[in-house]
């Protein structure tokens, strides 16, 4: 019995033990990574410019391409299925470490993605206790096991990714395919949809907006393009653009949604740009003032289409 | 109840609290009420049917040791198989025969709709089914004697919790006795299940729930995927297969250890067999000595000449595909391992012979024979993971044609798949450790060596395993 006792101790220890080792081993490797989260929650990337948002910030703005135009340090930190909650707490860990950057420019659509999850985002819980109280209360089971388990926190795909960038350079946010027709051919059969006003993401959105402000940090609300077939299946665009708009009072949207709507090259899906439409929409956005910097003639909007804004 | 979800963890430990304190019948009855409750909580409904079978099998078992004359022998074991049969018949294949005969009557003129009736297949019926029948038939052969035939053993050999799901598939004649008396629990039993179902546990979530996601995106949907898509599919089907099945058997296994029990082992490194007899030596082999046994070998065996040999191979081979799904692609599973094993006699020597004139050394020989052997299982790995005919036609001729259409994606889950390759890795040196004698005896007999070996994979369970509470594939047969 005495055995068992110390055969099923030891096994415990030996189990925290190797957890740690992973723990610490992961952390380290992740500590490398030239991500551009990893970069700002190590310290290393003070910007200009902070973008934040969901996939269609992530993919659709491409910062150096920003930088390269205004020679302002722009920050991407769009990332797929951050809600608004957790762009709500990537804001303020960054003013936590950098002080307020002069321009933060949102992805409005954030706002639509569901709040009960952390997404991509678990691994990050690492750096961060705004993160880490989140995540909390979002997945307490997990957390509770998290506790216990470190390694728990390595064990998804973003951290593979983020392994990879710390022997190689990460690779382009921006997508490289032109949209095929077969995915033309699925949004036109697919049912339409309703994007919903979700309120704890509008909450999250209104303290996100009054934290700027306080640190006098300028905002800009940007929709960024989506191609027509896909806006098409979304039946309430303009009236969830409409309430967002009454929910976030004075605050001006700037709606892309329809600025390439029909040109097939620019797009890699129905909500996402490719390289060529995220290089396009940066120029747009340099033009229209909504990043500041060196706007030139040669950064025109190539196809001369009147840009769409001014909510309310 | 899952063996990978909360509810199982919760009703293991107080299981063995309960089973350690018990001796003797009182064990037993502990057991089954146990296994009532494990497959109750599926659907209580279905309770019924296992308590039919049960008492189907006892009674029918009875008879035929009753019975004086080898008449009257018979005619009960005829019963016993018709009705088992007709039961498992009824809930797996009612569907799939009417199906079937109802395009041969379309494919002849015929204007017949397609029947389909909700008919829920019984979870595990297919196992607790033959689990069943081989008492029936090991009594009728005399292998089991009168003093053996007790209902409470039977009842428990058949519903025994660990097996009772998905197997492995038991043989009555060698369970039976292990009922007799007290089962023997010792600490050292309890090790090395605990061994055995941590194993099992990184087998099922770290290989086959990893690779599930990246192999059902590309089934769901294949002609939406490029050739490289599709082969690397095929190659972690096979490993997804092996692992889940496996998994389940080693925690099985585990399991029955440590009250106990001894089921033997089910999988023994399958992708190293060499040709298709050893791989059936190796791939679930509590089910392939069942058919073996109670098919093959009541069928002729290899004693009627080689044309009745291969027959009774492609036959034997053909109704195990049946066994596995009510599907034209299972039958076909079956059929091509049939096959396999028919060409396996006829290039076995010509292969030898060429190896020979090569002066390829054995090593050689056996990396060839496990890459051919691989291959061909693969190819039938698509019939037994595809839908319909057709989809596996189309995975396989995009598998072999090496399309690249512009639209054709490799698709995402790229880190899901450097996990599913690592933890494979694991499962492969695991595995050449294990084709080299020495080093698992070494292993198997150092108990300190255990314990380090175990938390490691538990912390890599951990680290690289999958959370999703997938279920076992094996439960839909």
């Amino acid at each position: 019995m005495l055995k068992a006792v110390f055969y099923s101790l030891a096994f415990c220890a030996l189990v925290l033990a190797g957890d740690r080792c992973v723990n610490f081993a992961a952390g380290r490797l992740m500590a490398r990574s030239r991500n551009s989260f990893v970069q700002m929650y190590e310290g290393k990337c003070r910007a200009d410019a902070l973008l934040l948002g969901n996939s269609r910030m992530d993919r659709n703005c491409d910062a150096k391409e920003l930088e390269r135009r205004t020679g302002q340090r722009a920050l991407n930190l769009g990332l797929g299925g951050n809600h608004t909650r957790i762009c709500e707490a990537l804001f303020l860990d960054y003013i936590d470490r950098y002080g307020p950057p002069q321009l933060l420019v949102l992805e409005l659509t954030q706002c639509v993605d569901s709040p009960d999850s952390m997404g991509e985002m678990m691994i990050f819980t690492r750096y961060s206790s705004r993160m880490r109280s989140l995540a909390q209360e979002l997945d307490p089971k997990f957390m509770t096991f998290q506790s216990i388990f470190k390694s728990l926190r390595y064990n998804n795909d973003t951290f593979w990714r983020l392994a990879s960038e710390a022997v190689k350079p990460p690779s382009p946010r921006q997508l490289a395919k032109v949209m095929p027709r077969e995915e033309m051919e699925r949004w036109k059969q697919a049912r339409p949809s309703a994007w919903p006003a979700v309120p704890e993401n509008i909450k999250a959105l209104n303290r996100l907006l009054k934290a700027a402000k306080d640190s006098g940090v300028e905002v800009r609300l940007i929709i960024a393009p989506m191609w027509c077939g896909y806006k098409a299946k979304i039946e309430n665009f303009d009236t969830w653009k409409t309430e967002m708009a009454k929910h976030i009072g004075e605050q001006r949207i700037w709606d892309y949604s329809d600025l390439f709507a029909d040109e097939v090259a620019c797009f890699n899906d129905g909500n996402h740009l490719n390289a060529l439409g995220a290089k396009r929409f940066s120029e747009v956005l340099i033009a229209d003032g909504v990043i500041r910097g060196a706007t030139t003639a040669a950064h025109a909007l190539p196809s001369g289409k009147p840009v769409h804004g001014g909510m309310p | 109840m899952l063996f990978n979800t909360l509810p199982f963890l919760i009703f293991a430990p107080i299981f063995f609290l309960v089973y350690f304190q018990l001796h003797g019948r009182v064990r037993l009855v502990w057991i089954l009420i146990a296994s009532y409750f494990f497959y109750g909580w599926w659907d209580w409904r279905f309770t019924g049917l296992l308590l039919g079978a049960t008492g189907l099998g006892y009674f029918c078992g009875c008879r035929i040791a009753d019975s004086e004359t080898q008449r009257d022998r018979l005619g009960w074991l005829w019963v016993t198989i018709a009705i088992h049969i007709s039961v498992l018949g009824y809930f797996k294949y009612t569907n799939f025969a009417a199906g079937s005969i109802s395009t041969l009557l379309r494919g002849l003129g015929l204007d017949v709709p397609t029947p389909h009736w909700n008919i829920i297949l019984p979870v595990g019926i297919s196992f607790y089914t033959f689990t069943t029948l081989s008492y029936t038939i090991d009594i009728y052969h005399g292998k089991i004697r009168k003093d053996q035939m007790d209902l409470l053993r039977f009842a428990t050999y058949t519903c025994l919790f660990p097996h009772l799901v998905a197997g492995p598939v038991l043989r009555a004649r060698l369970f039976l006795p292990q009922l007799e008396s007290d089962q023997r629990v010792d600490w050292e039993r309890i090790g090395i299940g605990v061994t055995w179902i941590i194993w099992g546990f990184f087998l099922k979530i770290c290989v086959a729930d990893n690779a599930a996601s990246f192999v059902n995106t590309r089934f769901d949907r294949p002609e939406l995927f490029n050739s490289q898509a599709l082969v690397l599919a095929v190659i972690l089907f096979a490993f997804q297969i092996y692992a889940d099945f496996s998994g389940y058997s080693l925690i099985a296994i585990g399991l029955a250890k440590m009250m106990g029990f001894d089921f033997g082992i089910n999988f023994n490194r399958p992708y190293f067999a060499v040709n298709f007899s050893d791989f059936w030596q190796r791939w679930h082999i509590s089910l392939s000595t069942w058919i073996r046994e109670y098919i093959y070998i009541p069928l002729g065996g290899n004693k009627g000449g080689t044309p009745r040999t291969l027959f009774n191979l492609t036959a034997t081979m053909f109704l195990a595909g049946l066994w596995h799904g009510a599907g034209w692609t299972f039958a076909i599973w079956g059929l091509l391992h049939g096959l396999y094993l028919v060409l396996q006699r006829v290039v076995s020597k010509p292969f030898a012979q060429a190896c020979g004139w090569l002066r390829l050394p054995v090593s050689a020989q056996s990396v060839i024979a496990m890459a051919t052997v691989f291959t061909l299982t693969c190819v039938g790995w698509v019939f037994f993971r595809a839908k319909g005919l057709d989809q596996a036609m189309e995975i396989l001729t995009a598998c072999v044609s090496w399309r690249t259409r512009e639209h054709l994606t490799f698709g995402g889950g790229k880190y899901q798949l450097v996990r599913t390759v690592l933890a494979i890795a694991v499962v492969l040196l695991v595995d050449l450790a294990g084709e080299a004698g020495g080093l698992r005896q070494w292993y198997a007999a150092r108990s300190r060596c255990q314990l380090v070996g175990s938390a490691a994979v538990v912390v890599l369970i951990l680290f690289l395993g999958s959370f999703t509470a997938n279920s076992f594939i094996y439960f839909q047969f």
